[in-house]
């Protein structure tokens, strides 16, 4: 890594992408129209488990203004989709497992016809017996939703003999945390557009992953690979969604069949229904410590509902395992983690993957600790937090880049100067605390990024990824990290993001690790072409390659300090000597794979670290909660763009708040009942505490200049940090989530009674 | 088939005539009709606000408006909040400040603001939450969104907006 102090690495440099959202020029998919397009709409399963017999569609093929009506018999490809386990169809064919679950697709030359017409279809169906809870799933005997079973996925970890360590503890804690299930909710409503044209198929889609887009839709709706490229559009939000089955792939088979353009955009109601959720989990945690507030041992059993589709289930599993003991140095733990299928929509990836869901509950447990013990909850956690050095659940051996003691002491430091206000008989005030650590990438397995880099005659150079930006600024990191790399403006780089036809394939958008991962992958293809560049510099300077620097768009050498050449300028000598004008980089974190019964493994290269304290006002009267104040400190080993960490870190809150708060998807039967904003809470202006958002740098090696990541652990502790707060203000604990105003009301009540 | 309606508004300064069916919203007009894709759609049930546009000098939600509705009215939207290329206060407090994030709230946010600004030149904290409380912003937490408001409310009261960075 270079020496030289970064210019454009650690600045909060604009959004490369800013003016375009600013004067509504951003290209999102529904802004995209081809003349002659037709619209689809899909009609959805309205039971939640049922065999099919027999679909009739004559009568919306003769609604006026329709082109064609699609079932499964029209797709000649595989129809199935799923990243970790192909089990979900594109369009339903011998059963539907949810309420939404796909069943026909109506091609028709206006929306309104389309939505007409797909309401005149007639599937005869045969319900199955329904299941909506996991343990009524896992119950022998239940209705199978799969052909294998119920089980979707069970893994295992074993670190030492946590019952012998339990038998010796001073305190022993053993409570249930139950979380909801919750909805991405990001703005831009999942939309696709496509064209066929010359046995070419192209869909503009907001992905997080076109690369894999690209393949699922080809294999699922049966056209050659090769045949297909997915451009990615402007990303409306993300959070872990808008990959996989959206209506980019339907607007491809309708484009394939009929030869004509074709546009889907899901309404808001639609979003809600079809989409993917974050898992409702129930963890039972038992910690046991010393008298001096030691942890000695967890054990901590998951059951999660996985709805009716695989989808990115096991990885979901994988991380709240890796993550469920918190960032703590704890010697004997054992875990169960137990994904079902069911009934109800389903889970997905989620900012987060399964961690939210773990640290309310590891969180919950070490202030309930620290109370019984007397400790001060900063006290217990800077005595077991992790440090560099330090042994994880899956045993680990942390590196350097371990900053959490830095974030409690910059936390309880702001924390005070705060103050609390004091409370009074109807209204309670309090501060709750929350750690974190969360592991950048994927758990457990490769996950590697590539990115490359050209220069054209003018010197400018040109930044191919595959990864969109969803928002959270990753394009203008990875311009940063690039012109940091080659030490010159960022105006002379051009990006390229997301298109299948000239992007390489970046790996996804996803688990934090784009700046880290891809970020690395650009310096290094940054790295490699001033290499390159340097030889051709060297031999018109008549210095040493070795010698040559990168600087401000000339190449020089102290060897000959009146000698200096602009890019441009090596471009046509590198072009004479045959050198090449482009480079490539890939970076592929190291790992060691979890053991498949102790859980034992190495499964992230890097991880970050975070505390979060939150101040509530608690009233009595009405369980109303209100966050007054979060503070946030993250460790994200070296913040690119710092404006773009706070960013991150301040939505992070919000959704932490959502979570915590007033978000919730209500089931009946499987059936949503909230599937708008206008019952599905979201946090609004109003909602929103003063959130200080701090930043700690613990550089990290193998990162881009130091830097890891920041986007889900933005979230992690705000969560349990209000839950916590609520128990300091009202000494009630909640242990289900989230903390609405009539489930706190509610028990107080009952508390006050007893 | 419905029978189409010719309707006369004025769009960001300039008079358009378009025939519109008289079930259509005006969101839709103006993104189909008049190909101003800017103003985006949220939920098409004025619960998010993304549709927001500022119709006769006050913030609508487009999406709750019957185009017919729009007959004779004057209405601003994103694409014509900078002039002659010039970006707005509002637009130039988002950029500096780190208000936009995915940007598909934005538009309707930057208009929610502005015709706050025109009636509150001065508006508190609280002003500025409640006036973009119908907005909804799932990735940036509103706090860097309210202090480009009022950044942008001192620079148009003419003096120095508070910590503003010069252009890298």
């Amino acid at each position: 890594m270079s020496k030289e102090s970064c210019d454009v690495v650690g600045r909060s440099v604009f959004r490369v992408d800013g003016l375009d959202k600013l004067t509504g020029k951003a290209c999102y998919a529904g802004d995209i129209a081809f003349p002659g397009m037709l619209h689809l709409k899909l009609l959805r399963s309205d039971r939640p488990h049922a065999k099919i017999l027999g679909i009739r569609t004559a009568e919306a093929q003769a609604y006026p203004g329709v082109v064609a009506v699609f079932t499964c018999r029209d797709i000649p490809g595989t129809n199935r989709i799923g990243r970790e386990r192909p089990d979900q169809p594109v369009l339903c064919d011998e059963k539907t497992r949810f309420i939404g679950d796909p069943v026909a697709l109506v091609a028709a030359e206006t929306p309104e016809a389309a939505g007409e017409a797909a309401a005149l279809i007639r599937v005869d169906y045969e319900d199955l017996p329904g299941i909506y809870s996991p343990e009524e799933a896992l119950t022998p005997g239940a209705a199978k939703i799969h052909d294998q079973g119920n089980l979707m996925m069970e893994q295992t970890l074993l670190r030492g003999d946590p019952d012998r360590a339990l038998k010796d503890a001073d305190v022993v804690i053993t409570n249930t945390y139950r979380t909801q299930m919750v909805e991405h909710a990001y703005l831009e409503p999942e939309a696709g557009v496509a064209r066929f044209d010359e046995g070419k198929m192209t869909v503009w889609m907001p992905s997080k992953y076109s690369h894999f887009d690209q393949r699922e839709l080809a294999d699922a709706i049966g056209i050659p690979r090769e045949k297909v490229r997915v451009v990615n559009t402007t990303i409306g939000g993300c959070f872990g969604d808008k990959t996989s089955l959206s209506p980019g792939y339907y607007a491809a088979l309708a484009a394939m069949k009929t030869g004509r353009p074709a546009k889907m955009v899901y309404s808001r109601e639609e979003s809600f229904i079809a989409t993917r959720k974050r898992h409702p989990f129930i963890i039972h945690h038992t910690t046991g410590a010393s008298r001096d507030g030691r942890i000695l041992a967890a054990k901590i059993e998951i059951v999660a509902d996985t709805g009716a589709y695989c989808a990115s289930g096991p990885t979901v599993l994988v991380k709240s395992m890796i993550h469920a003991a918190g960032p703590y140095e704890i010697p004997d733990v054992s875990m169960k983690v137990t994904f079902a299928y069911t009934n109800n929509p389903v889970g997905g990836s989620m900012r987060g993957l399964g961690v939210p869901q773990v640290a309310f509950a590891h969180e919950s447990q070490i202030d309930i600790l620290a109370k019984q013990l007397g400790m001060d909850p900063f006290a217990i956690r800077v005595k077991n937090g992790f440090k560099p050095g330090s042994i994880t659940a899956t045993g680990q051996r942390l590196g350097d880049s371990v900053g959490l003691v830095e974030t409690m002491a910059a936390v309880r430091a702001e924390m005070a100067r705060i103050g609390t206000p004091r409370s009074t008989a109807s209204k309670k005030y309090g501060w709750g605390v929350a750690a974190m650590f969360y592991g950048i990438g994927a758990g457990g397995r490769s996950n590697p990024g590539g990115a490359r880099l050209e220069v054209d005659d003018a010197g400018v150079f040109t930044l191919f990824v595959g990864i969109g930006d969803v928002g959270q600024g990753s394009s203008t990191a990875l311009v940063q990290i690039a012109a940091e790399a080659l030490r010159c403006r960022m105006e002379k780089i051009r990006l390229v993001t997301g298109d299948t036809d000239c992007c390489p394939d970046s790996g996804v958008t996803a688990a934090s690790r784009v700046t880290y991962i891809v970020g690395r992958s650009v310096q290094i293809a940054a790295e490699r072409l001033k290499r390159q560049l340097q030889e051709a510099a060297a031999s018109i300077i008549g210095a040493a390659p070795g010698s040559i620097r990168l600087d401000g768009g000339f190449f020089l050498s102290p060897e000959t300090p009146l000698r200096r050449v602009s890019v441009a300028q090596v471009v046509a000598e590198a072009k004479e000597r045959k050198i090449p004008l482009f480079a490539e980089g890939a970076f592929d974190p190291e790992f060691i794979a979890l053991d498949p019964k102790t859980g034992q493994g190495e499964p992230m290269a890097t991880y970050a670290f975070a505390t979060q304290a939150a101040l509530v006002s608690v009233d009595v009267g009405s369980g109303e909660v209100e966050a007054l104040s979060i503070v946030a400190c993250h460790d994200v080993g070296k913040a690119v763009n710092p404006d773009s960490v706070t960013g991150q870190i301040e939505g992070g809150v919000s959704m932490g708040l959502g979570f915590g708060l007033m978000e919730e998807i209500l089931l009946e039967e499987g059936r949503i009942r909230n599937p708008g904003f206008r019952q599905y809470f979201l946090p609004t202006a109003l909602d929103m505490p003063d959130t200080v958002a701090l930043i700690a740098e613990a550089p990290e090696a193998t990162g881009p200049f130091g830097a890891k990541g920041v986007g889900e652990p933005a979230l992690l502790p705000t969560t349990p940090a209000i839950l916590n707060a609520i128990h300091a203000a009202t000494g009630f604990r909640v242990k289900e989530l989230p903390a609405t105003p009539e489930r706190l009301w509610r028990r107080l009540q009952e508390r006050d009674r007893l | 088939m419905e029978e189409k309606l010719k309707i006369k508004l004025k769009v960001n300064g300039a008079w358009r005539e378009v025939e519109t069916l008289p079930d259509r919203i005006l969101l839709d007009l103006l993104r189909e009709e008049l190909g101003l894709t800017g103003t985006k759609k949220g939920c098409e049930a004025g619960e998010c606000g993304a549709c927001t546009v500022i119709m006769n000098g006050r913030a609508v939600l487009s999406c709750l408006i019957p185009a017919l509705k729009a007959d004779g009215a004057e209405i601003m939207t994103i694409e014509g909040l900078a002039e002659e290329g010039r970006l707005h206060p509002l637009q130039k407090a988002f950029l500096e400040k780190g208000a936009v994030q995915c940007g598909y709230c934005t538009p309707g946010m930057l208009l929610a603001a502005k015709a706050l600004l025109d009636e509150n030149p001065e508006p508190s904290v609280e002003d500025v939450k409640r006036a973009i409380s119908g907005n909804l912003c799932r990735c940036t937490g509103y706090t860097k969104i309210i202090h480009a408001v009022r950044s942008a409310a001192e620079t148009l009261r003419g003096s120095d907006p508070e910590g503003a960075r010069t252009d890298p």
